[in-house]
């Protein structure tokens, strides 16, 4: 039994079939990065199993029991957007304190990841005064803060520029290397996937499914302009032409 | 500080043309600043004017009070409940609508000549435009927003404090402002009808010995309190809580 065990048998919008047999685990401390066409339901995928969406035809176990149980928080859970969705009148440290626990050490646990996360100057500014990549920074720190056994990222880093996009995802690495979540990380960039994940699991266009599920070979630290990645992108490329058909538009 | 000079140069402007009216005026039934000033004074001083114009804060504070926080709930409900929404409609409009003379004698009427009908009768014509202004927020309310709190299972009083009613917080104070301007209009109105204390009264009274300078003092005094109350809470409170917005 793997610790979470996800078999979603419909997931339907009116009458659309959106997601359709899906199923796949993951183990405690993993990386994995869901990709597939654009629309393909994979936020819809994260919703499911944040527990903000509880109207589909299947299960999500954790640990053998079901993640979301009626009245009851389930294991700590993380979730970043494709937006930063702070809250614009609460300063960088009070967005971050705001999922936290009413525990003691709050504040001093809050201040720490922000300082790793190298806002240490930026702990009382509004989100208004933050840039892009910042504010992506603050909303790591707040995913974090709740020391998550599963950390859910829909796109997270979707419309940074390069470098921007680069740090976060070496700071996310070092986070998740010290904490070791289990991560589902969802993006459309292959490249992206290629460079984070233990595992990429291809979606189908919908209704989704998965149609492939990929150990990366290459070993960490990986370079997203990196010519391994470029290679291993080619290669899949060649091997699944079909599958990965969707995902042509994104080389 | 140079908005509170600009603000009193205006009211100072105000004042000047009053007085150069009444100085060409030289009329009895418009009286110069200066004498409703002191008039102003003498009533004060003879401690009828403090206690009338206690009276009907008092009023205006309860009944602003109750028209606020019922028509913030019912507005919050109407704005996330389509159905609720629907099946109120109707009652809304008609309460919109209601002239507030109406509501005021029927509360007289069926509750007697008591504060407690008084107070009531004001809130009642307040809380429609309370329900309209809050339900305008709720209906863009940012599920995104919400979506974080549910996703990381936020305890609902710290959803509702932290996340939901800050995003209402415009529409609160628009209410909160428009409630203070309508509720001391109608509160003067109640107190004329069946109260026999208040400026409301006051303003009868003199009104049949034609006393107006009298009113004038009693208007300017209220005036007076109602600049303070919007200067030194309303103002700051929304400076206070808009402050992000940098």
């Amino acid at each position: 039994m793997r610790d979470l065990d996800i078999r979603i048998h419909a997931k339907r919008f009116a009458s659309r079939l959106v997601l359709h047999e899906l199923g796949f685990g993951a183990d405690d401390g993993e990386f994995l990065a869901l990709v597939g066409p654009s629309g393909t339901g994979k936020s819809t995928l994260l919703h499911l199993i944040g527990g903000l969406d509880d109207d589909f035809e299947g299960s999500i176990h954790w640990g053998g029991a079901p993640l979301h149980r009626p009245g009851e928080a389930p294991e700590r859970l993380g979730m970043m957007f494709q937006e930063p969705r702070l809250m614009p009148w609460l300063n960088a440290l009070d967005n971050v304190r705001l999922v936290q626990a009413g525990s003691t050490d709050g504040e001093g646990r809050a201040m720490a990841l922000l300082h790793e996360v190298g806002l240490g100057d930026a702990i009382d500014a509004w989100p208004a005064q933050l840039s892009g990549g910042m504010l992506r920074r603050v909303a790591l720190a707040r995913a974090f803060v709740v020391a998550p056994r599963l950390l859910l990222m829909d796109e997270p880093f979707v419309s940074l520029d390069m470098p921007t996009g680069n740090r976060l995802r070496d700071l996310l690495l070092d986070l998740w290397q010290r904490d070791r979540p289990l991560v589902l990380f969802v993006t459309h960039d292959l490249r992206e996937a290629l460079t984070l994940a233990d595992r990429v699991l291809f979606l189908s266009s919908p209704p989704a499914r998965v149609v492939l599920d990929y150990h990366v070979p290459l070993p960490r630290p990986r370079r997203l302009e990196g010519s391994e990645i470029a290679a291993l992108q080619e290669r899949l490329f060649e091997r699944h032409p079909d599958l990965l058909s969707g995902m042509l538009e994104v080389r | 500080m140079s908005s509170w000079w600009l603000r009193g140069t205006s009211l100072l402007g105000i004042a000047l043309l009053w007085a150069l009216a009444a100085w060409i005026a030289a009329s009895p039934v418009l009286p110069s600043p200066l004498a409703v000033l002191i008039n102003a004074w003498q009533h004060a001083l003879s401690g009828e004017l403090p206690y009338h114009l206690s009276t009907t804060l008092g009023r205006v504070l309860v009944s602003f009070l109750l028209a606020m926080g019922i028509g913030t709930a019912i507005g919050i409900l109407m704005g996330r409940y389509r159905k609720l929404d629907v099946a109120l409609d109707g009652a809304l409009v008609l309460g919109l609508n209601l002239p507030a003379l109406v509501t005021v004698i029927l509360c007289y009427i069926w509750f007697g000549l008591t504060d407690v009908a008084a107070v009531l009768a004001v809130a009642l014509n307040k809380i429609p435009t309370v329900v309209v202004t809050v339900r305008e927020g709720a209906r863009a309310v940012n599920t995104e927003l919400l979506d974080v709190a549910r996703a990381y299972r936020l305890p609902a009083l710290r959803t509702l404090c932290k996340v939901y009613l800050p995003q209402l917080y415009p529409y609160l104070m628009a209410a909160a402002r428009n409630g203070l301007a309508l509720i001391w209009k109608i509160v003067l109105v109640v107190e004329l009808l069946g109260r026999s204390n208040g400026v409301g009264f006051q303003l009868y009274s003199y009104y049949q010995f034609f006393d107006i300078t009298a009113i004038l003092a009693y208007t300017l005094a209220f005036a007076t309190v109602i600049l303070l109350i919007e200067g030194l809470v309303m103002r700051p409170l929304d400076r206070h809580l808009t402050r992000w917005r940098g």
